[in-house]
């Protein structure tokens, strides 16, 4: 590991097992930076007195993962077309996304963050699209994430076989994947089941669920409400599931403290979740379920592994972080520190557009099929090409049926 | 106290002298008060957890995140016969629970749903969580009773009035935020609750000029704006409205005495759409609504933006009986549903450049 600042990591608590990145080639400033976003999710909790950190601090490597190393996307054009559809459908965790907006430059600012969950911010108690740049859908229903994205997945297939279907896979500008982070709600609600087993029969290779197993929901332990095997209902949908397990000896369910099955401490196995991520975009045949175990609000002390409960109180004591972001003289260097608004963060994938600036441009002028252009220019801002009424000819009334009767009905 | 809370208490009061009623949540029995204090849960014996004991032979139940399946699940209960059941979620979730709702009352099935976190008042989860069509979508369905008592004191009224229901479906929608218990040694008696509006408050100095009429968490606006208007010397009473339809029951004569035909001043205060005041504020009545979706904020700050106060209630009472009198055009739209301002959220809007958006492409 190339350990390009090797001071960044000199305060972590030597408890906490670093997390395992090497292949993906993370550096003490990326450790570092999942840390602050663990810190970050907490504070901004702490600070507003209300909310669900728990889980944005322990998918703080997931979501860092997603946003630097595997999405495709472009921070400083947030509406490209070829960019990969990020879901959260576990919106309640609504800072997992605002945090890497934050990081990786989409213009989410420390600010906004500290204005979580009040009136007029950018932050708002659940991720609402058209609202917060980077944003591409509203969730919070829990399930509904999870299903929209099934439409994406199938969108994305029909829009690459109008506009662009001659490509090699992996060549085309519409060739987008989708990535849904989801929770043990989303996989409750039967509307994530019909969606998913609609996804199989589709065959959506272009479509990956992380699915973020901490056992815990509202009301604590999911021991008292699901205990179904959801990898092998998966694979009776038709899907590739494969599970990458970070709880170490928390084991199956039941709290860290609890079990201990001698299966090693909580490691963050991220060069194991990204061959995951990897393969999955790789996959051409089928949908694809990560199922990554997790302790919900690691590493903080009294809060992990317990119900994500709202309110100041439980937000105080619950999920007090080691460490305080803003409020704490032991400040973590913050974001703003190492980048400016108008670059992205130097640890930052950011910029990841797989098809270079001109590639667009370069399909207009060369792949225009014959009915492309008229989607494109039709479709595209979503109204109608000036033609569209031509095969739409009039219909005669029928007079008959609409004739009032002479005499009331009768039965 | 919050009247999700009051309910709780009525609950717990109730599991020893009611072991016929059981029932439980989707994922949100603290949230929405549903679970009988002590009382173990239904679940087989190995299933039980730190939070919830219990055994195969328990009460309190535990539907998961399934508010679909909790919704059908009650309807079998209900039909077994021998039982009482009861599930509650959030509010905004009845959606996710509507084709069951509707069977259970095309069915005539005595279910109970605990629904809180009513309004826009259950604060900063934000529009994605705030019902605001949902208390008209719910009473447009023929045969189930939509019941929003405005506190302590007419949630219990409520409960025990829908547990004498035992031939259709019934709806709690409770608060999350605390409301004001009202004193009733000036105000008439909960026991109103059971015909599904009465005079909580009558008019001062004179016959009514006005009558407000509220339901829920909006009472205490319409309580509010009668003392503005009483210390204007304007008459003013207040209707509490918890249950339309235990109110269309009543006979005619109860009726027009609680809403009497000649005032035709009147206004309805409900952090809901308009959609089926009219029909009970009258050419000249005002209604005091929201036509729009949420926000996420703490809830004083969303009630004072989307105008659902007392002096709005006061001023659309003060223009109702000027329209009453002739002096102003009747039956607009909704009176002061305000049109959202500038930075307001207005998630209809949003495709064609949501008003709040810090999206720059969507403005
Ligand atoms: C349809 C629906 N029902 C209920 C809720 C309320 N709710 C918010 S989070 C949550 C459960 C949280 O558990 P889980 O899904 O496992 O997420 P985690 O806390 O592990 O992140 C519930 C029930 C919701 N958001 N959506
Ligand atoms: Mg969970």
């Amino acid at each position: 590991m190339s350990q390009t600042a090797p001071t960044l990591t000199a305060g972590r608590d030597e408890s906490l097992t670093r997390p395992i990145a090497d292949e993906v080639g993370w550096t003490d400033a990326d450790v570092r930076a999942v840390d602050t976003v663990r810190v970050l999710a907490a504070d901004a909790v702490q600070h507003a007195g209300h909310g669900h950190p728990g889980t944005a601090m322990s998918l703080a490597p997931l979501a860092y993962l997603l946003y630097q190393d595997v999405m495709v996307h472009d921070p400083s054009d947030p509406h490209w077309l070829g960019r990969d559809r990020f879901v959260l459908s576990a919106g309640h965790s609504s800072l997992t996304q605002y945090i890497q907006l934050y990081l990786s430059g989409y213009g989410m600012e420390l600010d906004d963050i500290k204005a979580l969950r009040t009136w007029g911010s950018a932050t708002p108690g659940h991720p609402e699209v058209h609202h917060t740049t980077g944003v591409e859908i509203t969730t919070g229903p829990l399930g509904s994430g999870l299903a929209s994205a099934v439409g994406m997945a199938m969108a994305q297939r029909r829009q690459r076989g109008l506009l662009d279907p001659d490509a090699a896979p992996g060549e085309s500008p519409f060739d987008h994947h989708v990535w849904v982070v989801a929770s043990d709600g989303d996989l409750m609600e039967g509307v994530s089941s019909e969606a998913s087993s609609l996804a199989g029969h589709q065959e959506l290779s272009n479509l990956t669920v992380v699915y973020d197993q901490n056992f815990i929901s509202i009301e604590d332990d999911t021991d008292i409400s699901f205990s179904e095997d959801v990898a092998k209902r998966y694979e009776a949908y038709g899907w590739h599931v494969e599970t990458v397990d970070w709880r170490g000896r928390a084991g199956d369910s039941g709290d860290a403290a609890r079990a201990d099955d001698g299966t090693g401490p909580y490691t963050e196995d991220v060069d194991a979740l990204h061959a995951a991520l990897q393969a999955s975009r790789e996959r051409t045949d089928r949908p694809t379920l990560v199922i990554l175990r997790t302790v919900i609000a690691w590493p903080a002390p009294t809060a992990r592994d317990t119900a994500p409960r709202t309110g100041p109180r439980s937000a105080r004591t619950r999920s007090r972080p080691p460490r305080s972001c803003w409020a704490s003289t032991r400040r973590p260097p913050s974001p703003s520190r190492t980048r400016s608004s108008s670059t992205p963060a130097p640890w930052s994938g950011g910029a990841r557009r797989r098809t270079p600036g001109g590639r667009s441009a370069t399909w207009r002028g060369a792949r225009p099929t014959p009915r492309a252009p008229v989607c494109w220019t039709g479709c595209r801002p979503r109204s109608c090409p000036r033609a569209w009424t031509r095969p739409c000819p009039p219909s005669r009334p029928t007079r008959r049926a609409w004739r009032p009767a002479r005499r009331p009905a009768r039965c | 106290m919050a009247t999700r809370k009051a309910s709780g208490q009525v609950l717990t009061a109730l599991a020893p002298v009611m072991p016929e009623l059981w029932g439980g949540s989707a994922d949100l029995a603290g949230s929405n008060n549903t679970t009988m204090e002590g009382e173990p849960s239904f679940v087989p014996d190995g299933k039980a957890t730190e939070s919830f004991p219990g055994h195969r032979y328990g009460r309190t139940l535990h539907f998961g995140i399934r508010e679909h399946a909790m919704g059908m699940s009650l309807n079998g209960i209900a039909l077994e016969g021998l039982t009482r059941p009861y599930g509650g979620t959030f509010l905004i979730f009845s959606d996710y629970m509507r084709p069951a709702v509707r069977l259970a009352a095309l069915q005539q099935l005595p279910v109970v749903y605990v629904w809180t976190h009513d309004s826009i008042g259950l604060g900063e989860d934000g529009p994605t969580h705030q019902p605001v069509e949902h208390l008209a979508a719910l009473r447009a369905i023929p045969g189930l009773d939509v019941v929003r008592p405005a506190d302590a004191n007419e949630t219990a009224v409520a409960w025990r009035t829908i547990l004498e229901t035992v031939d259709h479906p019934s709806a709690l929608a409770l608060t999350r935020q605390n409301v004001p218990t009202l004193d009733r040694s000036v105000l008439a008696p909960a026991d109103g609750v059971a015909r599904g509006g009465y005079v909580l408050a009558e008019a001062e100095g004179g016959d009514p000029q006005v009558v407000l009429i509220g339901t829920g968490s909006e009472v205490q606006l319409a309580l509010g704006a009668r003392d503005q208007l009483q210390a204007d010397g304007v008459p003013t009473r207040v209707v509490s409205m918890p249950c339309r339809e235990w109110f269309d029951a009543q006979d005619q004569s109860y009726r027009d005495e609680v809403l009497p035909p000649a005032v035709r001043a009147r206004v309805s205060v409900e952090a809901g759409v308009a959609q089926g005041w009219r029909e009970l504020v009258g050419d000249a009545g005002r209604i005091v609504s929201l036509e729009h979706f949420g926000a996420s904020a703490d809830f004083e700050t969303l009630f004072r933006e989307f105008g659902l106060t007392a002096d709005a209630v006061a001023k659309s009472a003060r223009e109702s009986i000027e329209a009453a009198r002739g002096e102003a055009p009747s039956a607009p739209g909704t009176s002061d549903p305000q049109e959202p301002t500038d930075d307001e959220s207005t998630l209809g809007d949003a495709g064609e450049g949501g008003t709040r958006s810090t999206d720059e492409t969507q403005k």
